[in-house]
C-alpha cells in the first residue's frame, strides 16, 4: 500500500521550507491544509482580508490587478514549488492583488492566522519564515525594480 | 558595382531596391532589399551592414534574415530617430545604398557541440534570427537550443508565427515573458532575467548569446553569472552610433575596442570592466 502522504511531507519537498526543521515543519503542517482550485477560481482577492498564503504543488497560478477598460492585467504567474500571498504578514493584512488559478491547482493553504500565532510563540520559527520571506520579496523586488526601469523601451538603444 | 569592388570601396554604398516591407509591430517594419546589379554579399549571423537613406544619412543594422537565402537581404528596423524613421517610410521599389556587411557576428564555431542559450529583449530577436536560423539548420551541430525572449507586452512581440514554429521543434525551447498582459497572454509575465531562474541550465555545456538594450544585457549577464557561467561564456551584442563600419573614425570607439571593426559581438569578458564604467 503507498504511503499517504501528509502536509508534513509535502512542507518537506518544498524548496520554501527547505531551511525548516522537523519540529518546525510539524508546527507549521498544523497551520496548512490541501486545496484544489478549478481555473479562473481566485486563490486571493484584492482588498480582501489577508488570512492565507499558499504554497503551489501542481498547476500555474497569475497574480493580478483589475483595470477599469483593461480587464484583469497580469503582473506575474507562479508555478509548482512557489508561494503566493505575503499580505497577510503584516498590517493592515489586506490582499493588495487577486491570485486566479490559471489551470486546475493543488495548494497547501496556509493559515495566516495561525501562523502569526505560531511564530509569536517560537521566535526561532519566525525568523527562519521571516528569512526565507526576505528572500523571495527581495527576489521579487529586484524584478520588479528591473521591469520599472523598462529594459527592453527602444529609448534605452541609441537614437539613429 | 561588382562584389569585389564593394569591397574594395568599402565606404560606397551599393544601390538596393526595396523588394518588399512588413509591418512586424508597431513601429516596426522589416525590409527586404534586393541588389540592383551585382550579387548580395555573403555574410555571418550577427554582423551588420550600414543602410542609407539618400538625403537623410546613414544607420547601422544587423541583418535579420536568412543568411542561407542568398540574393537579398532583411533588415528588421524600429523608428527610433530621423534615419530609422525614413528608412520605416520607403516604398516598394524605392532605393537605398548599403554597405557590408561589417563586424563580428556570433561565434558559431565556438558553439558547437554545446547547449546554446539565446536571450533576446524587444528588438534585440531581429540580430538574433540569423542566428536561430543557422543553428536550427545545423542542429546536429549542437546541443539544446534554449529561446528566452522578453518584451513589454504581448503586441511587442517580433516574429510570432516563427516563435510558434520554433518552438514545435523537438530541438528547440522557447520560452516568452512580457513585462504586463491581460489575461488571454499564455506565457510568463516577468523580466527576461526571471526566466534563467525557471529554466534548467547546465552551466558547464552551455553557451549564452544575448542582445537587447544594454541595461538588459547587463542584466542577463549578471543573472547568468549568478548561476555559475563564465563571462567567456557569454556573448553580447553592443550597439553604438557607428560613422565609418571599418574602425578608422573611432566614432563608436568602447574602451579599446571598436564596435564596429571588434564587434558588435563580444564575449562578456571581453567587455565586463567596460560594463562598470560610466559614460563609455
Amino acid at each position: 500500500m503507498g504511503h499517504i502522504r501528509t502536509i508534513k511531507d509535502y512542507l518537506a519537498e518544498a524548496s520554501f521550507f527547505k531551511e525548516m526543521d522537523n519540529r518546525h515543519l510539524e508546527l507549521l503542517s498544523g497551520c496548512g491544509k490541501i486545496m484544489h482550485f478549478d481555473i479562473g477560481d481566485f486563490l486571493l482577492k484584492e482588498g480582501e482580508e489577508a488570512v492565507s498564503f499558499y504554497l503551489i504543488l501542481k498547476g500555474e497560478v497569475a497574480v493580478e490587478s483589475y483595470m477599469p477598460a483593461c480587464g484583469p492585467m497580469t503582473i506575474s504567474k507562479c508555478g509548482a514549488d512557489n508561494i503566493t500571498g505575503f499580505s497577510w504578514l503584516f498590517p493592515p493584512y489586506r490582499n493588495q492583488f487577486d491570485s486566479r488559478a490559471l489551470t486546475k491547482v493543488k495548494v497547501i493553504h496556509l493559515n495566516g492566522k495561525c501562523l502569526r500565532s505560531k511564530v509569536e510563540e517560537d521566535y526561532d520559527l519566525g525568523y527562519r519564515l521571516m528569512k526565507q520571506f526576505a528572500q523571495i520579496m527581495l527576489q521579487r523586488m529586484q524584478d520588479n525594480r528591473r521591469r520599472i526601469l523598462d529594459v527592453y523601451s527602444t529609448e534605452q538603444q541609441v537614437v539613429i | 558595382m561588382s562584389y569585389e569592388a564593394s569591397k574594395k570601396y568599402p565606404m560606397q554604398p551599393v544601390p538596393f531596391h526595396v523588394l518588399k516591407m512588413q509591418e512586424e509591430i508597431p513601429d516596426c517594419y522589416t525590409l527586404t532589399l534586393q541588389p540592383e546589379f551585382n550579387v548580395v554579399s555573403s555574410f555571418s549571423p550577427g554582423q551588420f551592414y550600414m543602410l542609407y537613406v539618400f538625403g537623410h544619412g546613414e544607420v547601422p543594422i544587423s541583418v535579420s534574415g536568412n543568411s542561407f537565402e542568398m540574393g537579398t537581404l532583411m533588415f528588421t528596423i524600429m523608428t527610433i530617430g530621423s534615419v530609422t524613421k525614413a528608412l520605416c517610410s520607403v516604398c516598394v521599389g524605392d532605393v537605398v545604398g548599403v554597405r557590408g556587411p561589417f563586424g563580428k557576428g556570433w561565434p558559431l564555431e565556438q558553439v558547437k557541440g554545446r547547449d546554446v542559450l539565446i536571450i533576446a529583449g524587444g528588438l534585440g530577436l531581429a540580430p538574433l534570427r540569423p542566428l536561430i536560423y543557422h543553428l536550427i539548420s545545423h542542429s546536429a551541430d549542437y546541443g539544446i537550443i534554449t529561446l528566452l525572449y522578453g518584451t513589454r507586452t504581448p503586441d511587442m512581440i517580433l516574429f510570432q508565427d516563427e516563435l510558434a514554429s520554433w518552438d514545435d521543434r523537438d530541438d528547440m525551447r522557447v520560452f516568452l515573458t512580457v513585462d504586463s498582459a491581460g489575461s488571454e497572454w499564455h506565457g510568463h509575465a516577468g523580466v527576461v532575467t526571471e526566466l534563467i531562474e525557471k529554466i534548467g541550465i547546465d552551466t558547464v555545456r552551455t553557451t549564452a548569446l544575448t542582445c537587447g538594450p544594454e541595461i538588459m544585457m547587463r542584466f542577463t549577464a549578471h543573472a547568468l553569472l549568478g548561476k555559475g557561467l563564465a563571462a567567456s561564456d557569454i556573448y553580447i551584442s553592443m550597439e553604438r552610433n557607428m560613422k565609418c563600419a571599418l574602425g578608422h573614425c573611432g566614432r563608436c570607439q568602447y574602451g579599446p575596442h571598436f564596435i564596429c571593426k571588434d564587434g558588435p559581438v563580444f564575449a562578456f569578458d571581453q567587455v565586463e570592466y567596460l560594463f562598470k564604467v560610466r559614460e563609455v
